[in-house]
């Protein structure tokens, strides 16, 4: 029996081996053809075609409305259906005219004059018409979902005048400064009428979820939930023939499966919000594939609830500001592939304070300014976070190592989104992690969210902040189309915020995706991620 | 006779059992903090829009109207709209879960064809080196996570070797068979497109193989339990003493008798299977009702939910009703009792 039971132990140990062995040859093979690749040049790709893009994701599309959906995943390919008054390009976060050719604003910034480009035709060979914009901003707002939140602040369906087929006259109900940069989302697609005509009764919505009626660069294939999205290149494009001949929206789930088929070849870029920066690192190098980066306008922040409990002593919050070392986080946790920020404006967005308070990493400060608060003998907060997320987490590992140096124990607490969601918007947290990237590149957007007063809760304003000056320099901001006094507004805002601390700012991480080194012309745009121009992007090998 | 009125009280059983189960998940789901409204919505909602989007949900109708309303939706094949997708969930469900009934069956298949043979020459050369070679095999199927199993799988079959496709459930650019079942391999067969079906099963093997690890484990274990017992008896040694082939001794005799718990641990390993898909399909991108399932939870997606698990349950109950319903051919006995 026991020479038996030695064969069981030997074999069960043999074939562990085995698998540990066969793992570890994998990554010295790995090694070895990065090395080998400067002397030989590398074999052609079998997976190599030119003409066909094969772009990875692992969040699913719900569905196409553009006034409809908000989830960013489902923008990549709406921006390719549907063309927009004006566009972001390349690393821009200027507008640029797209469907309009030229617009005149008045002297008072409520009256705007669009030219449409008068050649461009939707899918079905019919002009885009100011009928047509006409129609696409009001079907926005009669949905009552994400887009109307853009847009019923400043236009109802009596802000429309067509003057002649290309050429329509847009009316605000207030001077609306970021009303250009609104017009460049995706929620200001323009939409085909007939829509109307055809599946009217609920404004298109079911019909839309999973067809377009747009007038851009591809048109829809296919759609296989869960699998994949095909779009063919529209030859007809007013905007000149696209260079992809079609782009395949794969649906990857495992972060893991899209790195193996990036380095295969099967995937030529991979959504940048897929992998965390850490598995980046080590992609980096791998032959064929290339990390392509830039400044992003996405900012990872803390809301501090204030409304009730120890947070509510703004001296508490500034001995939280003290006590975190930034420096460590940024290279711990981000692989120093991120910056610190001030406030709620990312840097390089206009309106940016770079004068604004930094709180320095000083534990002695911090432990004074609990004292005088009254809390020396410690405290026990909170910090909720969405599951998931490695950043978020290791973050929070990161700032309860450096709180408990201060004496404040921090219990860390993950939920699953929508859990997570309820808990921030009505007040029932202490401490959250959240990312944030705005979708038109002003000031307007970031501050009006996170400290308004009006935004408290729900209108994400996290840390239920309230202060009326802050509340009267972001209204007058925003009404206003003296540049200069808006960028004085905000950047007082920012100073204002800064001492009295209800955010903290912990990180602007640069953006980061995984490509194959063929795709040529893919530049990632600081706010407008999910703008992926495969209309323009080529492939060389 | 006496099968049919077993399988009718069965039947029967299971309207109760899915009541239950429909009261249970609607009151689970419900409770989960969240709001369904705000999250089709997005973060740019306005409050008011919110509200109205919950109004027009009936989102705040007492809990037993919204249920009482579902039934009554359910009672006329209306499973109603998935908040997530805006298709009725009825059309989603018929598109992902041909996925994963044709990914567990395969996989079912497999553990068969293998966790039988296997359970039968580890009992028949017990202590032998065959016998502690399977049985290490079982052992390492059912301890290794069937995630990591995936993706080490991948990682040799389809990088390095390259001779196994990776993920999805056909070649990029393949267009599908046309759906009669949705199994893409039946369709194909049924349509004759051998093309198709020759890519459907390629990409069947890994995921197939990847979920029936755990299960070929189960079986071969309880097979060989089973048969060791059953090798005992003393109608086996006068089988091997009137001189009997070895196999037919194996295959004939014991395994007939041998045969039947591990009929009984089909059924649960049926149900594993479909649990473990979830995992399976998120490595090798199969888009079954895991995966399904998984964003309709995270979206709070309630009608999605309550589809997705009526489903399972009808599924898991019509496969333990057929595996007990097997004992009646299988075992003589049982039809004169």
């Amino acid at each position: 029996m026991k020479i038996k039971d030695r064969w069981f132990k030997l074999m069960t140990f043999l074939i562990m081996a085995a698998f540990v062995l066969a793992g570890c040859q994998n990554y010295s093979e790995e090694t070895e053809g990065t090395q080998s690749s400067d002397t030989q040049a590398p074999a052609a790709n079998e997976n190599f075609d030119d003409k066909v893009f094969n772009f990875a994701t692992n969040e699913d599309i719900p569905q196409l409305d553009p006034h409809g959906s908000a989830a960013n995943t489902a923008f990549r390919a709406m921006y390719m259906l549907y063309d927009r008054l004006f566009t972001f390009e390349g690393s821009s976060t200027e507008p640029q005219p797209m469907l309009a050719e030229s617009y005149e604003v008045s002297e008072d910034g409520k009256e705007y004059t669009f030219h449409l480009v008068e050649n461009a035709t939707f899918h079905d060979g019919s002009p885009v018409t100011a009928e047509a914009v006409q129609y696409s901003f009001t079907r926005a707002i009669d949905v009552g979902k994400s887009a109307a939140g853009i847009f019923n602040k400043v236009i109802d369906e009596n802000s429309f005048e067509i003057v002649d087929d290309h050429t329509i006259k847009i009316t605000l109900k207030q001077p609306f400064a970021p009303f250009i940069s609104t017009l460049g989302t995706v929620y200001a697609s323009i939409l085909n009428p007939n829509l109307e005509e055809n599946h009217g009764d609920d404004l298109g919505e079911s019909f839309l979820a999973e067809a377009e009626v747009g007038s851009g660069p591809y048109t829809l294939e296919s759609w296989d939930r869960g699998e994949k999205l095909v779009m063919k290149a529209n030859p007809e494009y007013w905007g000149g023939a696209p260079t992809m001949e079609t782009v395949n929206i794969n649906f990857v789930s495992e972060a893991s499966t899209a790195r193996l088929m990036l380095e295969k070849g099967e995937i030529d870029l991979i959504d940048n919000s897929m992998i965390s920066p850490e598995v980046l690192s080590q992609m980096e190098g791998t032959e064929g594939v290339e990390i392509v980066k830039a400044t992003g306008y996405q900012i990872d922040y803390m809301p501090m609830n204030i409304e009730s409990g120890p947070l509510s002593d703004v001296r508490v919050r500034q001995a939280i500001a003290h006590s975190i070392n930034y420096d460590a986080l940024l290279e711990s946790v981000y692989l120093g592939q991120a910056e610190r920020i001030v406030g709620a404006v990312p840097k390089g967005m206009f309106g940016f304070n770079p004068d604004a308070k930094l709180y320095e990493y000083d534990l002695d400060k911090a432990k004074a300014l609990l004292e005088e608060a009254g809390q020396a003998e410690g405290l026990t907060l909170e910090i909720a976070i969405s599951e998931n997320d490695e950043v978020r987490s290791n973050t929070a590992l990161l700032l309860q190592s450096d709180l408990e140096k201060v004496g404040v124990t921090l219990d860390i607490k993950t939920y699953a989104w929508p859990t997570f969601l309820d808990l921030v918007t009505s007040g029932k947290h202490d401490f959250g992690l959240v990312s944030w990237t705005p979708d038109y590149p002003d000031p307007d957007y970031n501050l009006w969210y996170f400290a308004h007063s009006s935004s408290k809760g729900p209108g994400f304003n996290l840390a239920f902040y309230e202060n009326s000056e802050v509340d009267r320099l972001l209204e007058e901001a925003r009404t206003n189309t003296d540049e200069s006094l808006r960028e004085n507004n905000y950047k007082e805002i920012q100073n204002i915020m800064a001492e009295e601390v209800p955010y903290i700012f912990v990180a602007q991480p640069n953006l980061q995706a995984a490509a194959r080194t063929w795709v040529k012309g893919y530049e990632l745009n600081p706010m407008n991620v999910w703008y992926v121009p495969f209309h323009k992007i080529t492939k060389e090998q | 006779m006496h099968a049919l009125r077993f399988v009718a009280k069965r039947l029967l059983l299971m309207i109760p059992i899915l009541i239950g189960i429909s009261i249970l998940t609607f009151a689970i789901s419900n409770t989960i903090p969240g709001d369904p409204a705000r999250l089709i919505l997005g973060p740019k909602a306005t409050p008011e829009g919110i509200e109205e989007l919950r109004e027009d949900m009936g989102l705040n109708d007492p809990l037993y109207v919204q249920y009482g309303r579902y039934m009554g939706g359910i009672l006329q094949g209306d499973l109603g709209e998935s908040t997530y997708s805006q298709r009725p969930v009825l059309n989603d469900l018929l598109r992902y879960t041909p996925a994963t009934f044709e990914l567990t069956m395969f996989a079912m298949i497999v553990t068969l064809l293998v966790g039988i043979p296997f359970g039968v020459i580890s009992a028949s050369r017990k202590d032998k080196l065959a016998d502690q070679f399977t049985r290490v095999f079982a052992l390492l199927g059912v301890a290794m996570p069937a995630f990591w199993l995936g993706l080490l799988f991948l990682l040799f079959f389809y990088l390095k070797l390259g001779i196994l496709p990776g993920s999805g459930r056909l070649d990029g650019g393949m267009a599908p068979p046309d759906y009669i079942t949705g199994m893409y391999t039946v369709d194909a067969l049924l349509t004759g497109n051998w093309p198709v079906f020759y890519a459907a099963v390629m990409h069947l093997i890994l995921p197939g193989i990847t979920l029936a690890a755990v299960t070929i484990g189960m079986i071969t274990r309880m097979t060989r339990s089973s048969m060791l017992s059953v090798l005992k008896s003393d109608y086996i040694r006068t089988a091997y003493a009137k001189g009997a082939p070895e196999n037919r001794v194996l295959y004939g005799h014991a395994l007939r008798n041998g045969v039947m718990p591990v009929i009984t641990l089909l059924g649960m390993a049926f149900g594993h299977a479909l649990g473990g898909s979830v995992l399976v399909e998120s490595v090798f991108s199969w888009p079954g009702l895991g995966q399904y399932a998984v964003n309709a939870i995270t979206y709070l997606d309630f009608p999605a939910v309550m589809g997705v698990t009526l489903l399972i349950a009808i599924i898991f109950i019509m496969v333990n009703l057929i595996v007990d319903t097997l004992y009646f051919f299988i075992d003589p006995r049982l039809k004169h009792d």
